[in-house]
């Protein structure tokens, strides 16, 4: 019985302190979020255009600006045209958001410092201290260097 | 040599839990990702030691062990397996195990799925969670151990107490303790936003799911425990006001308010204090509903386990979160200030009146509930409040959130116009109509009518809603299919999901309110061959059956069910000894139909078996209370169902074809 406790302790305390010993240690990469982006229009957050269109349906949504209440054929033509201009919108946003390595031009993907191809450091992480900016950030958090232009990560 | 593997499980999952609290705030503290990701492997491993031990009381209760004082006391010879494997939760210290291991599997699966933008928030959620997890298990291997050992085995053990031996009682105390552990997901998470500062809703998705889960599963199990007293005690009810009852009553209402909040936190950003206050405080009440469920401290329960020093440890533990959340609150007060509300006539104002209805109803049950202590500390006598103060508190409460109910989906975020106001004059027209019928034909008094014209509001007004979301909905399949194909999954399920549950709830609340439609009760001693009136139906007495089986002596009577000339039914209520607990256990038999249930339960029998005393009931609509009750299932399953991913996928693959 001792020695099966005595096993049971060793493995459960070299499972949770493993990652203490690698010097390599790096975040576990988080899994993708199955959520969809939320919609923010006048004020209220939907979780869809969709959403959106069908509380404007149900005469609960605003269309950005207070209006005076549109025909139901009015109302149907703006939902078309909004739905279409957001989800441009979104689109664009999002590859907009997609930065690039500066010297080989591959997109980085979320989570990623170095280039995956060929190594060159994100844009948006320091230079001296490796520490990742947040936008707007002038100098470093973390050891005061300068940033230099107004990069995003 | 089980016994010993499953304490051994107790205390290293007892130092993992402690560990990795602590590994998470430094790893966070100090941007250490070793720490972290080594709290996290800390957390899995809790989970596993914690089955490991649940494994261990499980194949102990299986192998019928009696040198286990926790086997001896709750398990015998004479038990089917199913029961002896129930009898894990049926215990003081089991059901606490249970807790623990549940509470394990939330951290794990909290540690599994990470939001990419929260990693501080999440880091301190899981280190108040492996806490919790380190205060249970502390409790089990200091006053709560289920593996005490005997100093010789026992032949045969106590058996489970013959009440607890019903189908209902398998499923009841699972599910409340899933909903108690479920709702410690929303308390970390509120405790690592207070403490890190972060309040930008990243994680709130997630936490919301959580919340609804574990609102789900509270209510089934409360549920579920109302059905087991109505079949099972015999006294024709299904709710007595009981402590025990109230405690889980307690949290389930406050986790409702949280619900609300959190929805108007995502949609508005507003109510963001109260969220998190309404999180803690779901936590705190299912820690208090835990101990009261193992206190004396109030007493008088028909459920109470023995007491033990395990309740009073846990008052300690509720009121350390309070005084430690209720600072964090203090401090982070400023920050979390948010917008003030444009319109009254809103959803978000809406919320905010049915939150306070959903809060007020809380204190004053569990103001009630605790009123003996209170009494007992002030002035050194017990004074217990009984139904009347319970119904008379209750009851403007529940039909000012029920006219809430009603109103509230046909209201906007952010303002309503007129127009959509108007909509709410269909359910109105539909309440006054229940209420003028009902006076009309004289079918209850004037209270239960109020009642039924409210209900019918609130019925009324989420079923129009429905209606009409349903027709939009083919509007806009019409207008922009694309934008239907990408979230109707998504988008649709939860507001279907939201009004179901709402429908269900009217449902309950009409079922409640039908007990003033003319129910009755009357206890009579029968001959064999003689009958009795009981509303509409004629009960005969026509034989008695008794058997000795190994475990008890049974009598069952069988009664013959006449609605005029027809016979409708034939009920077999029996009325049982059992030699565990050298008493007679009753076991009802119950008609039901859409209109009312007619409930039998035989009282005492004499000794010759030649009479019987039943006790007679006829409950108008409480088929209702089970099919409105059970609507939360569907209801919640269409809200959680991952439909996310399907409506990423359409999304993409749309933006992609329009690129």
């Amino acid at each position: 019985m001792s020695a099966i406790a005595v096993l049971l302790v060793v493995v459960v305390v070299g499972y949770v302190a493993s990652p203490l010993i690698r010097r390599d240690a790096k975040e576990e990469p988080p899994p993708k979020s199955i959520e969809p982006e939320g919609l923010e229009v006048d004020g209220v957050v939907y979780e869809s255009e969709a959403e959106w269109a069908l509380e404007r349906l149900l005469g609960r949504a605003g269309a950005g600006v207070p209006a005076a209440r549109a025909s139901r054929s009015e109302l149907e033509a703006e939902i078309e045209a909004w739905v279409a201009a957001v989800s441009d919108e979104r689109r664009r946003a999002r590859v907009s958001r997609r930065v690039t390595c500066q010297v080989c031009g591959k997109p980085f993907r979320p989570g990623d410092n170095y280039c995956a191809r060929c190594g060159h450091p994100h844009p948006g992480i320091c230079a001296h201290c490796g520490a990742r900016y947040r936008p707007g950030d002038r100098f470093c958090t973390q050891c005061g260097a300068a940033i230099a232009g107004g990069q995003r990560p | 040599m089980t016994a010993e593997a499953g304490r051994a499980a107790l205390l290293l999952a007892l130092a993992l839990a402690v560990y990795a609290a602590t590994a998470a705030v430094l790893g966070v503290r100090l941007r250490r990702p070793g720490l972290l990701q080594s709290a996290r492997r800390a957390s899995r491993a809790t989970f596993a030691l914690v089955s490991l031990a649940v494994a261990a009381l499980l194949g102990l209760l299986l192998r019928r062990d009696y040198q286990v004082l926790y086997v001896y006391e709750h398990v015998s010879s004479s038990l089917s397996n199913l029961y002896a494997a129930s009898a894990l939760w049926a215990g003081a210290e089991g059901s606490l195990l249970a807790w623990l291991w549940l509470l394990s599997l939330c951290a794990l699966l909290v540690s599994r799925g990470r939001s990419t933008r929260a990693k501080e928030v999440e880091a301190y959620a899981l280190a108040a969670l492996s806490l919790t997890q380190g205060f249970f298990a502390l409790v089990l291997c200091t006053v709560s151990m289920p593996f005490v050992l005997l100093p010789a085995r026992a032949a045969d053990g106590s058996g489970l107490h013959p009440l607890l031996q019903h189908p209902a009682m398998i499923c009841h105390p699972p599910a409340l303790l899933a909903g108690y552990a479920a709702y410690a997901v929303p308390f970390s998470y509120a405790v690592g936003a207070l403490v890190s500062g972060r309040f930008d809703g990243q994680w709130l998705k997630s936490v919301r799911r959580w919340s609804l889960a574990a609102w789900a599963a509270l209510g089934l199990g409360i549920l579920m425990g109302a059905r087991w007293a109505y079949v099972e005690l015999g006294w024709g009810g299904f709710w007595a006001w009981d402590p025990v009852e109230n405690a889980a009553l307690v949290p389930w209402l406050v986790g409702t308010a949280l619900l609300h909040a959190m929805a108007a936190w995502e949609r508005r950003g507003v109510f963001r204090l109260s969220a998190l206050a309404l999180a803690v405080g779901t936590f705190v009440l299912c820690i208090v509903a835990t101990s009261m469920a193992r206190g004396d401290l109030v007493g008088g329960s028909l459920h109470t386990f023995a007491p033990s020093r395990a309740g009073l440890l846990f008052y300690g533990y509720a009121a350390t979160l309070v005084v430690a959340c209720g600072w964090l609150l203090l401090w982070q007060r400023r920050r979390l200030r948010s917008e003030v509300l444009q319109e009254a006539v809103s959803r978000e104002g809406a919320i905010l009146v049915g939150n306070l209805l959903l809060v007020g109803l809380a204190l004053a049950i569990l103001v009630g509930t605790l009123f003996p202590v209170l009494t007992q500390a002030l002035w050194r006598v017990r004074i217990a409040l009984g139904d009347a103060f319970f119904g008379r508190v209750t009851w403007p409460l529940a039909l000012a959130g029920l006219l809430l109910m009603g109103v509230a989906p046909v209201l906007g975020w952010r303002r309503t116009d007129a127009e959509s106001l108007r909509l709410a004059l269909v359910p109105l027209g539909a309440a006054v109509a229940t209420w003028l019928i009902l006076l009309a034909l004289r079918a209850c008094d004037a209270r239960t009518a109020l009642a039924f014209a409210v209900i019918t509001f609130a019925g009324a007004g989420n079923l129009q809603e429905l209606l009409r979301a349903v027709c939009a909905w083919q509007r806009l399949r019409t207008l922009a299919p694309w934008a239907v194909e990408a979230g109707h999954l998504h988008t649709n399920r939860r507001r279907y999901g939201m009004l179901l549950v709402h429908v269900g709830a009217a449902i309950v609340a009409a079922s409640i309110a039908g007990q003033g439609l003319g129910g009755t009760e009357r206890e009579t001693t029968l001959q064999r061959g003689q009958s009795a009136s009981i509303g509409r139906y004629e009960v005969r007495f026509e034989a008695l059956s008794s058997e000795m089986l190994p475990a008890k002596e049974r009598h069952a009577a069988t009664l013959g069910v006449y609605s005029g000339d027809r016979r409708v039914a034939t009920l077999r209520p029996e009325y049982n000894y059992y030699h565990s607990v050298r008493g007679y256990v009753a076991e009802v038999a119950v008609r039901s139909t859409v209109r009312e249930d007619l409930y039998v339960a035989v009282t005492s029998i004499a000794e010759d078996t030649s009479t019987a005393t039943f006790r007679l009931r006829v409950n108008p609509l409480m088929v209702w209370l089970w099919i409105g009750g059970a609507m939360i299932v569907p209801g919640t399953v269409l809200i959680l169902w991952p439909g996310g991913l399907a409506a990423a996928w359409a999304a993409a693959g749309h933006l992609g074809r329009r690129a």
